[in-house]
């Protein structure tokens, strides 16, 4: 195999060897395509050592039950990673304060540093790299602890510059090693560096910057045009941006379309509700149509998800207090059959143009 | 990028450390902006010290807020320096009228912003306070004998105002701006005035009445709501004083030591600010009797 693939477009080309020796089988069963023994001997070494050449360079999961177990392996890997570095913060905070300042600042330094290059040694060692991702987030951890305990020692007055550091450098080991969960540590990093940065543009003190969710709104629409800077090599990157990038606009909107208050529109607490609430329901529209028209289904997802919450909200606003509550739970229960009819309905259209 | 992604990882982390150490360095640099002989009173520790096991870190916290009334009559901080024209040079928008309608609405929603704070030790504010103690204690004391207080609420108001005196702390908050220099020009004694990083806030005021019974239009006003670097933390080697505290008196400096004032401060403290108004511990030595502090 001489093609170079990510391990993402591998891993769709096995399932689709998978899917179509499947429905092949079905097919002879029913008589409408049989193939020639010879035929299906060639078939089958080609789909064979093609499987076998992709789990050997790309280590895809071949059949449903190993992708079950690497569902299990990531989220293990996962939380072993999490533990590590809780590990790593509680040793720190245990002894630190034995240590003169000179070592203190040392082993700060040295634990990321050593971490990274445990991440490169993981990965020379182990293609699957699960455990590269789990010394990566420890990695990650031990900057977050690094520049948090610089600026305890030396008592520094905080910034939100330190996000900036933490998002750079998690973009550095995600990119290097195509690691998804220090695409997210990063994200995350920005989205708070861009949320304070924003908050700070109004004057305010950027720790205050989560009392605008507006700050967010701009960080998720930066996040959203990240997604669509071509990434090669990176396919399975943009949809975390794009993710990401809405839930951060939709979360806001939604808390806007509650709490009017905590806005910087100059309106009233009711007005600005309104505007937010119109807003998300448009929002939530166009998402759900572009997820479609774009084949993006987590996308399609959030946006009915959020279309379905924010008129749940509102139906509680407006209902609760006075309608019966069997009432109320009966509207709640047809609304949600009128939500699939329209979504049905959707999917028959886009079945039509796309046959 | 896999080929050179480690090598920038970790030249990405030394310069960011190199960066944060060279401005913690040059913070430090030059003469100190203030150099204040403080004590317990004004840095007790940050929390209980040597009894969390998880945390073997050592911090003192600056404590300067003396909010609140004596017993309604007296503000115990007082901020009417910070008016509506010093708001404004802060940056605040102060263009709604605090009279009219919506005005509380319009100035709650506000945001605080970062300024610099002028800390005076053991001045005029502090004066201020204790002579409004005295007053309020006295006319308690004719209350009493009209039968509006009881002698128990004098005994206790006595009470709490002696404990202030003996070990409350002696810093106050005694003007703001976004210039530190040019507060530092404005309040010149450095042993005396710290400034120091802030957060404040505008707060309007509806129509009242001040202590004399005079009536006041509705106002804005500001308020130093934190001290950005308030936690302050006590290297290895300057520890010395407090490990002794801890072996001599079996008892430990912590927090709650602000709220017994049962005791004499026993340490005194040497807090530096630098040139990014970042403060550290010079130096922590134990206090005598004969210091009568």
């Amino acid at each position: 195999m001489n093609i170079s693939l990510t391990k993402d477009q591998a891993q769709k080309r096995a399932d689709r060897i998978r899917a179509f020796r499947d429905e092949l089988a079905q097919l002879e069963r029913e008589q409408a395509l049989v193939l020639t023994e010879d035929q299906r001997r060639r078939l089958a070494a080609h789909h064979d050592r093609m499987l076998r050449d992709l789990a050997g360079a790309y280590d895809v999961d071949t059949s449903g039950e190993q992708k079950q177990l690497s569902w299990g392996m990531r989220i293990v890997s996962f939380l072993g990673a999490v533990a590590i570095s809780a590990a790593v913060f509680f040793f720190f905070y245990r002894f630190w304060g034995l240590l003169a300042t000179p070592a203190q600042v040392a082993i700060l330094i040295a634990g990321p540093v050593l971490a990274t290059l445990g991440v490169e040694l993981a990965a020379r060692k182990e293609k699957t790299l699960y455990f590269a991702a789990i010394i990566g987030l420890v990695a990650f951890a031990c900057f977050v602890l690094n520049l948090s305990m610089l600026g305890l020692i030396f008592n520094i007055t905080p910034t939100q510059n330190a996000f900036l550091a933490w998002a750079i450098f998690s973009f550095v080991i995600a990119y290097t090693y195509g690691l998804r969960i220090l695409l997210v540590a990063g994200i995350i990093s920005l989205v708070g560096y861009l949320s304070a940065t924003v908050g700070t543009w109004s004057g305010c003190y950027w720790l205050d910057f989560g009392e605008r969710p507006e700050n967010f709104i701009a960080a998720g629409l930066v996040l959203f045009g990240v997604s669509f800077v071509p990434h090669r090599g990176y396919s399975d990157f943009p949809p975390y941006y794009r993710i990401f990038g809405l839930l951060a606009v939709m979360i806001s909107v939604l808390i806007l379309s509650n709490w009017g208050r905590i806005s910087y529109l100059p309106f009233s607490s009711r007005g600005v509700e309104y505007v937010y609430q119109t807003a998300g329901f448009t929002a939530s529209g166009l998402v759900i149509w572009m997820g479609i028209r774009r084949h993006w289904p987590g996308v399609t997802n959030l946006g009915s998800t959020f279309f379905t919450i924010l008129l749940y909200t509102k139906f509680f606003d407006w209902w609760w207090d006075w309608m019966p509550k069997y009432v109320f739970f009966l509207v709640l229960g047809l609304a949600a059959l009128l939500i699939l009819l329209v979504l049905k309905r959707l999917r028959a259209i886009s079945r039509e143009a796309q046959p | 990028m896999r080929k050179y992604g480690t090598v920038i990882a970790i030249a990405f982390l030394l310069l960011v450390n190199a960066f944060v150490l060279a401005g913690a360095a040059f913070n430090r640099s030059g003469v100190p902006d203030a150099a204040v002989l403080l004590t317990e009173r004004e840095l007790p520790g940050a929390y209980p010290l040597y009894y969390n096991r998880e945390n073997s870190g050592v911090s003192l916290r600056l404590t300067w807020s003396h909010y609140g009334y004596f017993w309604n009559r007296y503000p115990l901080i007082d901020f009417e320096w910070f008016d509506q024209r010093k708001l404004e040079a802060i940056g605040f928008d102060c263009a709604v009228s605090p009279a009219s309608t919506g005005a509380y609405e319009h100035y709650a929603k506000m945001l605080p912003r970062k300024a610099f704070a002028v800390l005076e030790y053991e001045g005029p504010a502090w004066e201020r306070w204790r002579a409004n103690g005295e007053q309020s204690i006295a006319e308690m004391e004719e209350d009493v004998k009209t039968r509006k207080k009881t002698e128990t609420d004098l005994q206790n108001a006595k009470k709490w105002y002696e404990q202030e005196i003996k070990a409350g702390s002696r810093l106050f908050v005694v003007d703001a701006g976004n210039d530190p220099a040019l507060l530092r020009k404005q309040y010149s004694d450095n042993h005396k005035y710290i400034i120091t990083p802030a957060v404040v806030r505008i707060q309007h005021y509806a129509e009242s009445r001040d202590p004399s019974g005079n009536k006041r239009p509705p106002r804005l006003m500001g308020s130093v709501s934190d001290i950005l670097t308030d936690e302050i933390h006590v290297p290895r080697a300057k520890r010395a004083a407090l490990d002794a505290l801890v072996s001599k008196t079996g008892t430990t400096p912590d927090y709650s030591y602000l709220y017994s004032r049962d005791r004499e401060p026993r340490y005194a403290v040497t807090l530096q600010y630098g040139r990014r108004y970042e403060p550290w511990i010079a130096e922590i030595r134990p206090l005598g009797a004969q210091d009568g502090k």
